[in-house]
């Protein structure tokens, strides 16, 4: 398999403040993978680093990132890539979608080709109806929409420009189950059918399990654990992602209690100086507190937890 | 088990006003109900096929067009607001975005204490015992809804409706906006409470999930009528409508 995305060590942040350490991660042609995580932990951050569209005091600090060949994080023709060569979702389509065109008028907008009206026309409504959605729809507004229409229009204006990547921040979040099926479903086969790598950024790690090939398991800005779904999600090796599973309320039988993760996220201003679960972690040992575990090979997967490896018991 | 509720033929139409034409949507297509005391009815659908307006018409926020709501026996369907005020106070609801159900100009502690009565000091000290209970400090006592993560406004709005001393609870899917581990939390809170007060739930969720693991008996919605509805480990393994069928299919898929 082809690498398409490779980003090595990438920190993002400013003089104070470091909301991603040392990420690394690859994404492969036609592959999904999923980044999984509390709010806060820095998995939009990902997604806006890739693209490059990080807040005006954020920048970032090291690393680079691949992207078919091109170095991003120093190359200046973004726009370029963006839209184009990377597309990208989110969880409200209701509010990137403008009220006050129609959905036929917004994708065509998005053609980055020069083409003739005519072809955008029969273009758009093409990948419409590849979205599931009805020719109709091109001539409607967004708000005659329902919310799994809208998004399926976002997906279809994402890649109206056939993109090699996209990214889908949450997109199923603000959706019903059976209308995020739909959704998901529909992901799924556009990877075969538009040789098309995701990147999808979801709370759930079931459903992360369900669509994606890898698993991310991000914590206050650091990847504690990757490797392939099936293994990260019955067999999960960082303490932090075996908490998460032990949340979800399907693990449990009607009266019992849902072992949930004591504590918080730590703000990314006051951050514990070594590994940052070390506070809500109950296999914390000494040296947990005073530094971040480097990444681990192990059973496929690579964590980050002092808990495997060889360190002295101390 | 007594009825707490009991709801007879209740519907309910909503008029839409689209450009130039009125619309008429049927939001309750006559739904017969009964919520036993002490018992988790949980309520599923997907979105606008009436979950919410069920709550909010049982406890008359929203007033049917026919039917009958009857309340320990006394039919408050049609009672004016100034007798209904007496009954108020036993049920409660707690809204699905912790962002948007506190007032954000008034501490925290006095949006509890607003509910309580008897003289200023015994108000304070319930409204503090209350936020201990749901793990919020008396330090934090005056603080304001912005300085609270979206768990934390939650269990604030949980306090609030426990304010009253209810009976009876409409939970409009309370943690649909919540990070699955916040989620876990609350759900525990939720059962500890009602066995420390003795509550009743009606718990609205899309989640089937979550209904599979609280309720004890379950009704699922679609398109304003009630399509099935039994004891919730009866609904699961043998779902008799092609709907509720579906439901499950595509929850449990992932």
């Amino acid at each position: 398999m082809k690498k398409l995305l490779n980003v090595r060590n990438v920190v993002v942040g400013n003089e104070e403040i470091k909301i991603l350490r040392e990420i690394s991660f690859e994404v492969n042609e036609k592959e999904i993978v999923s980044i999984v995580g509390e709010s806060g932990c820095g998995k939009s951050m990902t997604l806006k680093t890739i693209i490059k569209l990080l807040p005006k005091n954020l920048e970032i600090l090291s690393g680079e990132i691949y992207f078919d060949g091109i170095e991003i994080v120093k190359y200046d023709a973004m726009e370029k890539i963006r839209g184009k060569e990377i597309g990208m979702i989110f969880q409200e389509p209701s509010s990137y979608l403008n009220p006050l065109f129609t959905i036929g008028n917004q994708v065509e907008e998005a053609i980055k080709e020069k083409i003739e009206k005519k072809e955008k026309k029969e273009r758009v409504i093409k990948i419409l109806k590849e979205m599931g959605l009805s020719s109709n729809v091109y001539y409607q507004y967004p708000h005659q929409l329902s919310g799994g229409m809208q998004q399926r229009a976002m997906i279809a204006m994402s890649l109206i420009n056939n993109p090699k990547l996209l990214l889908a921040d949450e997109p199923t979040t603000a959706l019903d189950l059976t209308t995020a099926f739909g959704i998901i479903d529909l992901l799924k086969n556009l990877v075969t059918k538009y040789n098309l790598s995701i990147i999808f950024v979801t709370h759930d790690i079931s459903l992360a399990k369900y669509i994606s090939d890898k698993i991310l398991v991000m914590y206050a800005g650091i990847i504690v654990e990757k490797g392939p779904s099936n293994l990260v999600y019955t067999n999960p090796l960082h303490p932090y992602t075996q908490k998460l599973i032990n949340c979800l309320p399907e693990k449990y039988k009607k009266g019992e209690r849902i072992k949930t993760i004591e504590g918080q996220v730590p703000s990314l201003k006051d951050l514990p100086e070594g590994c940052p679960f070390s506070p809500r972690c109950e296999y914390k040992k000494k040296i947990c507190e005073n530094y971040i575990p480097g990444e681990i090979k192990i059973e496929e997967r690579n964590v980050r937890c002092f808990k495997y490896g060889n360190f002295m018991e101390s | 088990m007594g009825t707490l509720w009991k709801v007879e033929n209740l519907t309910k139409e909503f008029e839409i006003r689209s450009e130039f034409k009125k619309i008429k949507v049927t939001a309750l297509k006559s739904i017969n109900l009964e919520i036993y005391k002490g018992e988790i009815l949980g309520l599923a659908g997907e979105s606008g096929s009436g979950k919410t307006t069920l709550g909010k018409v049982i406890i008359r926020l929203i007033d049917p067009d026919k039917g009958k709501i009857i309340y320990r026996d006394i039919d408050i369907t049609k009672l004016p607001e100034r007798v209904l005020r007496k009954y108020r106070k036993n049920f409660q609801i707690i809204f699905q975005d912790p962002y948007k159900s506190l007032n954000p100009r008034i501490p925290v502690g006095l949006t509890v204490m607003e509910g309580i009565t008897g003289n200023k000091k015994e108000r304070y000290e319930k409204a503090v015992e209350l936020l201990n209970l749901v793990g919020i400090k008396e330090k934090r006592f005056y603080d304001y809804p912005h300085q609270f993560s979206g768990g934390e406004r939650q269990r604030i709005a949980i306090t609030r409706a426990l304010s009253t001393e209810p009976e009876f609870i409409v939970c409009d899917e309370p943690t649909s906006n919540l990070d699955v581990s916040i989620q876990g939390q609350i759900l525990n809170l939720f059962i500890e409470l009602k066995e420390k007060f003795n509550l009743t739930y009606l718990f609205i969720s899309h989640n089937l999930k979550i209904i599979r693991f609280l309720a004890d008996r379950v009704g699922i919605m679609y398109k304003g009528e009630i399509v099935e509805m039994g004891k919730t480990e009866e609904i699961f393994e043998n779902p008799k409508h092609s709907y509720t069928q579906k439901l499950i299919e595509s929850s449990f898929a992932f």
